[in-house]
């Protein structure tokens, strides 16, 4: 694998040559601040963009026209990261030596033209592509009833004041009803120019090749330097309990904790084994063991690491008349955390970590999100975290332990169901 | 060991059979490091009523399930354990004719697929663990209950299939688990899990001729009687469907709709096209009249019926292929409508199916990229068609208008079944 970073006046152009895929793959990621009040705008207008063009104004014309090109296909997606957006548009396509030697300069022609020529007539969004995306995304925000887990964490995370990690990256009913035609133009043409971009390229092509296409259709051309920060330091909080009744067969429980004040170090490594072991990742967790080995309560019991938040949100369904049970046992695991971790718990840990960032080498994503990362210095090279984590102690996560503390224990309850 | 290309994709297959009568298929990936192994099971939910030996046994549903859940048991703990200790990845799932485990790693080739088999041919059934496992499935099974897209798709089934054991949930219900007792566990494993009746597949970074040593060598710890190919037991599938139309209520954005369309396999006999060009040809029949690029989604999305492409799938059983459309929408009548109006009326060109050929040709390419999807269509290969189709490519390009129209034409013995969720008030 060799990796090139060009520097353009407006973006950053990142060439990644290697033989390990069939496809080729082009990423445009857009960067800046959240602001709590556009995330819904902002969703709005990536699945805008990647729905037509003025050049193809329909998504049947669009897609007839990736059809010519044997397949290839262009999607977005917008998260929220700490206090940052990452949103991206991205292109996929077979490679040339498959097709025809034409094919990368008609893929990545059509994928910019996607994102410089929008569905736009005199300022503003085409109306009926603007409608079809205004529904689809009302019933993607209205869809959490249709899931007992996801409602949970969205309503957890909701209890959380004053900050962006409280919001879904979906955004809400209400922003959305202030989205207009007209409105969304300005903010497009506000991202094209504002945001920081980094452009991605991976597969087995003539780079060479590429940087001379992307530099005649990459019409980014704003200096940017206004500053960019991921993190977002949530407040230690005194812990709050909610139990709100939903009609469904199980209950479902999130747990959200409050990371305190961790140093670079802790928030990069310490902290994700610590959400290894307690029940990220791997099976044989503390909470797995803890509430479905031992005490067949659950099928599934999680944990996850936002490490740009500074939390670690705990999630699990169980029956419901186990959920004071449930939530005695997982505080029991937390309280484990600080004092009680064996040798096998910590060195599984680290070996299923490091095995995980060996993947990263053989999946495509990955590979981009690691440069892109390394890149904005929040993760250090392969070579260093491998290192790094085999040199993390039991006093480290110990440590990191006395530094957590329970924001929310957030109860869906359920409880209607009748055995059939 | 055989050596047989995939044609298209330069790419190669390689088999074997064991002496024990395991059957291996495996697809080398050298220029990434990662690889995944499936250890496969040809008994999945639908096989609860067999003969064996001259003896009927009947077994409540989710059975099978039930012993995928048991199978990670171990005389000296759980068989996850051992894998997370090697910083693999090690699942299991049961479908309707296959019970599935799956490892997948980038390091210990040999400790890993020595596990795998160590495993899987290590039964350790005790009232306790069979009695400790019943609480995960439950709470399992009510996820599901949770979920209205499953029950959609549950309740269809239901409807849809009359002896069909594919009517039945593949975990069962509650009921069932509290029927399944050690010994029938015993018995569905000492009756299925014979290396006669399974097959390994591997994907990705190994050597073939490796595999094979190590396999052959850590099948001899384990000692097999003869396989008693058991024969299944059950009705044939008439041509009827339960009911034709379900409706309920559950918490829903907006309603949910499923349209079933059961089409006897005997509509298309007299046209001497094979099975497997069959199935491609109702598949790219169906993208172009209902997929992402049809004129119906762009209609249908322009009224304001739909905002997303309508979802199809096509399953195949012995007699019949069962076709599937589903939506959400604050209109299902007229869904409904314009759906069974557009299938009885199919059309197609010769353009669009030369178009949509070529894509299915790039798709056999773009596959070989991930080695969970390698892996999984010589599953499914096996599965229907008892052999792994590498020749699918030659097969494509023989697709034509004229035979395509042909089916068309003969479409029109079928019967429909619609369920559909609405919102609870």
């Amino acid at each position: 694998m060799e990796y090139r970073k060009k520097y353009y006046p407006g973006y950053n152009l990142h060439l990644i040559k290697t033989d390990k895929f069939k496809m080729c793959h082009i990423d445009v990621i857009f960067r800046n601040n959240v602001n709590v009040n556009d995330l819904t705008k902002r969703q709005f207008l990536i699945r805008m963009l990647c729905e037509n063009s003025y050049n193809y104004p329909s998504r049947r014309k669009l897609l007839l026209k990736l059809e010519d090109l044997y397949g290839a296909s262009i999607y977005g997606n917008s998260s929220k990261v700490g206090s940052a957006y990452i949103s991206n548009i991205s292109i996929d396509y077979l490679n040339p030596q498959y097709t025809e030697k034409s094919m990368t300069k008609e893929s990545i022609k059509l994928f910019f033209d996607i994102i410089f020529n929008p569905n736009v007539s005199v300022r503003e969004f085409d109306s009926k592509t603007f409608n079809l995306i205004k529904e689809r995304l009302r019933d993607s925000i209205n869809s959490a009833i249709e899931n007992p887990k996801r409602l949970s964490v969205l309503n957890a995370i909701g209890k959380l004041k004053d900050t962006p990690s409280a919001y879904s990256s979906l955004g809400t009913i209400s922003s959305l009803e202030d989205i207009t035609p007209e409105n969304l133009y300005s903010y497009y043409e506000d991202m094209i120019k504002n945001d920081y971009v980094d452009i991605f390229v991976i597969g087995d092509i003539n780079m060479d090749e590429v940087e001379k296409y992307i530099s005649e259709y990459a019409k980014f051309k704003t200096i940017k330097n206004h500053e960019v920060n991921l993190y977002f330091k949530n407040k230690k909080v005194k812990e709050q309990n909610y139990t709100e009744n939903f009609s469904a067969a199980q209950s479902n429980i999130s747990i959200i904790l409050n990371l305190n004040n961790l140093t670079d170090y802790e928030k990069k490594y310490v902290a994700n084994l610590y959400n290894m072991i307690l029940g990220g990742g791997a099976l044989q967790t503390k909470l797995y063991k803890k509430l479905r080995e031992e005490n067949s309560l659950c099928y599934s019991v999680n944990s996850v690491y936002q490490k740009y938040d500074g939390l670690i949100l705990i999630t699990t369904g169980v029956d419901a008349n186990s959920n004071d049970k449930a939530i005695k046992l997982i505080k029991s695991c937390i309280k484990d955390m600080a004092k009680n971790i064996s040798d096998d718990e910590i060195n599984d840990a680290k070996e299923f970590v490091i095995t995980s960032l060996n993947y990263v080498k053989d999946d495509l994503g990955r590979i981009i999100d690691n440069y892109y990362f390394e890149d904005l210095h929040t993760l250090d090279d392969l070579e260093t975290r491998i290192k790094t984590y085999k040199n993390v102690t039991k006093e480290d996560i110990y440590n990191v332990a006395k530094k957590i503390s329970i924001s929310v224990v957030y109860t869906l309850a359920g409880g209607n169901h009748e055995e059939n | 060991m055989k050596k047989i290309e995939f044609l298209g994709a330069k790419e190669t297959l390689y088999t074997e059979k064991l002496d024990c009568g395991l059957n291996i298929y495996m697809v080398q990936n050298l220029n990434i490091q990662n690889f995944y192994i499936t250890l496969n099971v040809k008994y999945g939910s639908i096989y609860t009523d067999y003969e064996c030996d001259g003896e009927e046994c009947h077994n409540p549903s989710g059975i099978a399930h039930y012993l995928e859940h048991l199978m990670f048991k171990m005389p000296d703990g759980d068989a996850f354990e051992y894998f997370t200790k090697l910083g693999s990845s090690a699942n299991a799932f049961t479908s309707y004719n296959v019970t599935c485990y799956e490892v997948f790693a980038n390091s210990k080739f040999k400790e890993n697929l020595e596990y795998l088999i160590k495993y899987v041919y290590t039964p350790y059934f005790t009232k306790e663990v069979v009695n400790s496992e019943r609480g995960i499935i439950s709470e399992e099974i009510k996820m599901y209950d949770d979920n209205p897209s499953y029950v959609l798709i549950d309740k269809l089934k239901q409807n849809i299939y009359v002896n069909d054991k594919r009517r039945e949930r593949v975990s069962g219900n509650i009921k069932d688990l509290k029927e399944i007792t050690v010994d029938m566990i015993k018995n569905v494993y000492n009756t299925f899990y014979h290396p006669e009746n399974m097959f390994m597949i591997i994907t990705g970074n190994f050597n073939p001729e490796e595999a094979i040593a190590i396999i052959n060598e850590k099948m001899k710890s384990f000692s097999f009687e003869p396989f008693k190919n058991p024969s299944l037991l059950g009705n044939s599938e008439p041509f009827e469907v339960n009911s034709e139309y379900e409706e309920s209520k559950m918490n829903v954005n907006k309603s949910k709709v499923i349209i079933g369309i059961k089409i006897p396999k005997s509509n298309f006999k007299s046209l001497k096209i094979s099975n497997v060009a069959l199935r491609l040809y109702l598949n790219l029949i169906v993208k172009i009249n209902f997929g992402s690029t049809s004129i119906l989604n762009e209609e249908m999305k322009s009224n304001g019926i739909i905002n997303r492409s309508i979802e199809n799938s096509l399953t195949e059983t012995d007699d019949y292929y069962i076709q599937l459309f589903k939506t959400d929408t604050d209109y299902p009548d007229y869904f409904v409508n314009r759906v069974k109006d557009t299938f009885d009326n199919m059309t197609l060109t010769n353009e669009d199916i030369k178009r949509k050929i070529k894509i299915s040709l790039s798709d056999l390419i773009w596959m070989f990229d991930s080695i969970e999807s390698v892996n999984m269509d010589i599953q499914d290969d096996i599965l229907m068609y008892n052999t792994v189709l590498t020749d699918i490519y030659t097969i494509y390009r023989s697709l034509n208008n004229a035979d395509a129209l042909k089916i068309i034409n003969k479409l029109d013995k079928k019967l429909y079944s619609v369920n559909i969720i609405y919102p609870n008030e």
